[in-house]
């Protein structure tokens, strides 16, 4: 091994990247160090080869029992390996399938006209100007809040943010006593020029995806917007596994945190970098999560969240220094965490209430953020219960064979027509993986063309389907490119998508029998979130994951959390309201609930019932889904 | 019979309710021995755990199966106790089983309990969220040969280690097999929690009990 201590050097041969492995380290970890980031749903335990990558040549390491399990025959001859557990010990070259590539890119995000938010700032300004300090004069402070409170119509000012307390007497007399002042409740929590503006950010801090906003405090306009990847994914794909390694290691727990506040900080200056002078102060934030992401980023308490009855340290809105989490490119502004309804229902579904609830008449509806866990509530009237259901990554195309995340040449769309597949693809690239829409669409498809039964079995019959190692998978396409092999969807995949609708259909059906309603009562369904932005309605009602209620109440409002989190940072009365929805919003406990295991069975099937009507929905079916 | 006794096990198998819960009330009545009638539902049960495995059906055949069985059960049983003079038939050997603490999931632990009560085990099913207290108690009380752990969460790993640990503890390990089985369990879960084995599903917990145990099919 001794000669072995230089690093070992890897070429990715579709990257034209050379990766540089210390002896011991696995090729996933080294690659990461240099930025080319591979997936890690499982956090490199070695148990969902979402990281799969071909070794092309060099020496392949021998086929472990694991491998065996979740590769074929085929596949491991041909040198498909888990990068989270490929050390390798000699040069090599290595080929990753573009959709086990994380895209790190930030994307910025285009903001419509329409977005502009009336304000009704927490943070109020005033101007000021005092009298340079005499040789026996009062101290700094004392002058300056003796001026705040001469005329102020607001609540009297009676602190000062302790770090600008420290640079006071500094910033006075460099602005000449000529300041505008920033204030925030009794606090005064920044100084700047006369010409200076107040700012605002709002983040929508994911479990997969991170989407800030920058926000004029004065104007509410917004002025720039940003999403990139929850960097915290290299610690495991959903919340549930990072939840179980932070809850076993402290050291690790606060590594996740640093990784995301490192996140935000680069996020902020981004957003900043165009429109924020240097005069200029970001003055408040907002971050809306899941009860997770809030929990590890305050850095509370987590081994309590991950066990029945999954109790929070806080549901309770929350006010803090911005420092005090370690985003230090702004200390003095104040974050604003929104309210939690319960464990699994956190401040983001509080957040898409307040959006969806503000253009809601008193209509019977319900509201669904689909993901790993699936917030719905129903809204009766004033009466709001909400749940978490565990769908599972599937409808994001995670935990799917040829499954991905939105990017280029993801197939987002998906029709059958007997022999004839056609594919649509993001950005019309070549085609390499399916994302959520396109699974969603495959079953749909696959069931209206009989290639599954009623039961989701795949039928043996269909010239499409092959059997392999006694799996059976329906052939989207052939042969990739030859390197990758083909792209299929297994009757795995298929069981899958039935747990994942059945489980969130079934929680459907729990909310109506709460309220004693049926569903053709629904008057309207809100979808949010990223992939309800793009699921095709149709193909939802198709497979069972949707009530079959007439297409003109569907809505879908995309990123409705981040949405509301920036109306709660520009006003105090929504914020006020969101206080309220999360206190008042009950949280109905599905787990130990005889009726939803039975729902939940029952919506596992396709309901052949439903044929005719979905045949109906067929005709005005085109491949106008995005 | 003959005939009669393929149909009810085909109609189990292909999930006919009606007919399967009718024809057995109509060969019992022929006077064909409730032990006989049992035995067909297992043959059925085989049948439809094979589909299951070859991943034909799926969950809720399963479930409907169970319910079929059940159903069949509860006529059969009243007979079977008149023959036996009230006496409680043998089993095979006694599980202890149960999800461990933290974890609510049941659906997956009751169709295990289902099949190995199906293949002549007598089951001590816990329920769900079960603190290792309760399990140590059981185990005490009724001295098994095998204990079957549950969990479909992550954190259920740490529970099972824990019980796993407490077991040993109370100085039962070497007299208890344990087995785990849920969602997410592997090899590698199996060797953190200290347990013996793990099954991928209710058909792999019935083939471990009877290696371990010696029973017959
Ligand atoms: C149904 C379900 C629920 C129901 C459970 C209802 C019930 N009474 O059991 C409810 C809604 C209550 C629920 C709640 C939660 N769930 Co849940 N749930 C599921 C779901 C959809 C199906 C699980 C299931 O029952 N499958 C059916 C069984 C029969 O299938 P099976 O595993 O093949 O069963 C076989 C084997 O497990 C084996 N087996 C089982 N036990 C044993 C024991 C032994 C000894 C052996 C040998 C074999 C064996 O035999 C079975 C029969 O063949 C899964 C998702 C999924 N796709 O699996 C999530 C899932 C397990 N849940 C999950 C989560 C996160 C939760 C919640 C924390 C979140 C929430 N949204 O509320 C809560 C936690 C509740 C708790 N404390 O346990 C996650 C776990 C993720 C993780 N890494 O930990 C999953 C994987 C979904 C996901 N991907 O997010 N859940
Ligand atoms: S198997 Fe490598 S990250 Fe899951």
């Amino acid at each position: 091994m001794k000669e072995n201590m230089v690093p070992i050097q890897i070429k990715v041969q579709n990257c034209d990247k050379i990766i540089e492995c210390y002896p011991g380290e696995n090729f996933n970890e080294a690659a990461q160090r240099k930025g080319l980031a591979i997936a890690t749903t499982c956090g490199r335990e070695g148990t969902c080869k979402s990281c799969a990558v071909r070794i092309v040549s060099g020496k392949v390491p021998a086929v472990t029992p694991d491998e065996k399990k979740l590769f074929d025959d085929m596949q491991l001859s041909r040198g498909w390996r888990r990068s989270c557990k490929f050390v390798p010990i000699t040069d090599c070259t290595v080929h990753i399938p573009r959709r086990s590539l994380l895209v790190q890119s930030r994307h910025l995000i285009v903001i419509k006209k329409s977005d502009q938010l009336p304000p009704d700032p927490l943070v109020r300004s005033k101007l000021i100007k005092l009298e340079p300090s005499e040789i026996e004069g009062d101290a700094d402070w004392e002058r300056l809040l003796q001026a705040l409170n001469r005329d102020e119509t607001g609540p009297p000012i009676e602190r000062i943010d302790l770090w600008l307390l420290r640079g006071l007497s500094r910033s006075l007399r460099k602005l000449n006593w000529d300041i505008k002042v920033y204030m925030r409740g009794d606090e005064v929590i920044g100084i700047g020029p006369y010409n200076s503006r107040a700012y605002g950010v709002a983040i929508d801090l994911g479990t997969t995806n991170i989407v800030g906003f920058l926000v004029n405090l004065e104007t509410g306009e917004v002025l720039s917007a940003n999403s990139t990847g929850n960097p915290q994914v290299s610690f495991g794909g959903d919340i549930m596994t990072r939840l179980a390694r932070a809850a076993r290691d402290r050291d690790v727990r606060k590594l996740m945190q640093k990784t995301v506040v490192d996140e935000i900080n680069n996020i902020m200056q981004e957003l900043c970098a165009n429109e924020v002078q240097a005069d200029d102060i970001v003055a408040e934030m907002v971050i809306a999560g899941n009860t997770v992401m809030h929990h590890l980023l305050i850095g509370l308490d987590i081994e309590q969240l991950g066990k029945a009855p999954f109790v929070p340290t806080i549901c309770q809105a929350l006010d803090i220094k911005a420092r005090d989490i370690g985003l230090i490119s702004t200390p003095y502004a104040t974050v604003h965490f929104p309210g939690i309804i319960a464990g699994f229902v956190g401040s983001d579904h509080t957040m898409a209430l307040l959006t969806s609830l503000s253009s809601l008449r008193k209509e019977l509806s319900v509201i669904v953020d689909i993901g790993t866990n699936t917030e719905i509530s129903i809204v009766d009237g004033d009466r709001i219960i909400s749940i978490s259901c565990p769908s599972g990554p599937a409808l994001e195309g995670g935990e799917i064979s040829f499954g991905m995340s939105a990017t280029e040449g993801a197939i987002e769309a998906v029709q059958i027509d007997g022999n004839e597949i056609t594919l649509k693809t993001i950005q019309n690239g070549a085609p390499i993986g399916l994302c959520g829409s396109g699974v969603l669409d495959m079953v749909a498809e696959l069931y209206r063309n009989g290639a599954i039964n009623h039961r989701g079995r795949l039928n043996i019959t269909n010239p499409k389907v092959r059997s392999r190692d006694d799996r059976l998978e329906f052939i989207i396409i052939e042969e990739l490119d030859g390197i990758e092999g083909q792209i299929s969807f297994s009757q795995e995949d298929i069981r899958a998508v039935q747990l994942a609708k059945a489980a969130i259909r079934a929680g459907i059906d729990m909310l109506l029998k709460e309220i004693g309603r049926k569903e053709t009562a629904l008057e309207r369904i809100i979808v949010a979130g990223a992939f309800g932005n793009f699921l095709n309605i149709k193909n939802a009602i198709a497979v069972g994951l949707l009530p079959p209620i007439p297409l003109d109440r569907f809505e879908q409002v995309g990123n409705a959390a981040g949405k509301g989190a920036r109306l709660a940072l520009v006003s105090k009365k929504q914020r006020l309201r969101a206080h309220t929805l999360a206190k008042t919003t009950s949280y109905l406990e599905l787990s130990g609930q005889k009726a939803f295991m039975t729902a939940f069975i029952d919506r596992i099937n396709f309901d052949y019932r439903k044929q005719n009507q979905i045949d109906g929905l067929k005709q005005s079916n085109g491949m106008e889904t995005v | 019979m003959g005939n009669k006794a393929d149909e009810l096990v085909n109609a189990i198998a292909e999930m006919d309710e009606g007919k399967a819960i009718d024809l057995a009330n109509q060969m019992l009545a022929e006077g064909i021995d409730p032990l006989e009638v049992l035995r067909l539902c297992r043959v059925a049960m085989n049948i439809v755990g094979e589909r299951f495995e070859k991943q034909e059906y799926f969950l809720p055949e399963l479930m409907m199966a169970g319910d079929m069985l059940e159903q069949i059960g509860a006529i059969v049983k009243p007979l079977l106790m008149d023959q036996a003079g009230g006496e409680e038939p043998e089993t095979l050997g006694t599980i202890v089983l149960g999800t461990v603490h933290g974890d609510l999931h049941d659906i997956g632990k009751n169709i295990v309990t289902f099949m190995l009560e199906l293949n002549g085990f007598k089951v001590i099913d816990l329920g769900i969220d079960v603190p290792i207290e309760k399990f140590i108690d059981a185990i005490e009380e009724n001295q098994p040969q095998v204990v079957a752990l549950s969990g479909f969460l992550t954190l259920a790993f740490d529970s099972m280690k824990e019980t796993v640990e407490a077991i040993a503890e109370a100085g039962w390990r070497d007299k208890v097999k344990i087995m785990i089985g849920g969602g997410q369990i592997d090899e590698q879960v199996t060797n953190y929690t200290g347990a013996d084995a793990f099954g991928k599903n209710a058909m792999e917990a019935v083939s471990l009990c009877n290696e371990w145990i010696g029973g017959a099919t």
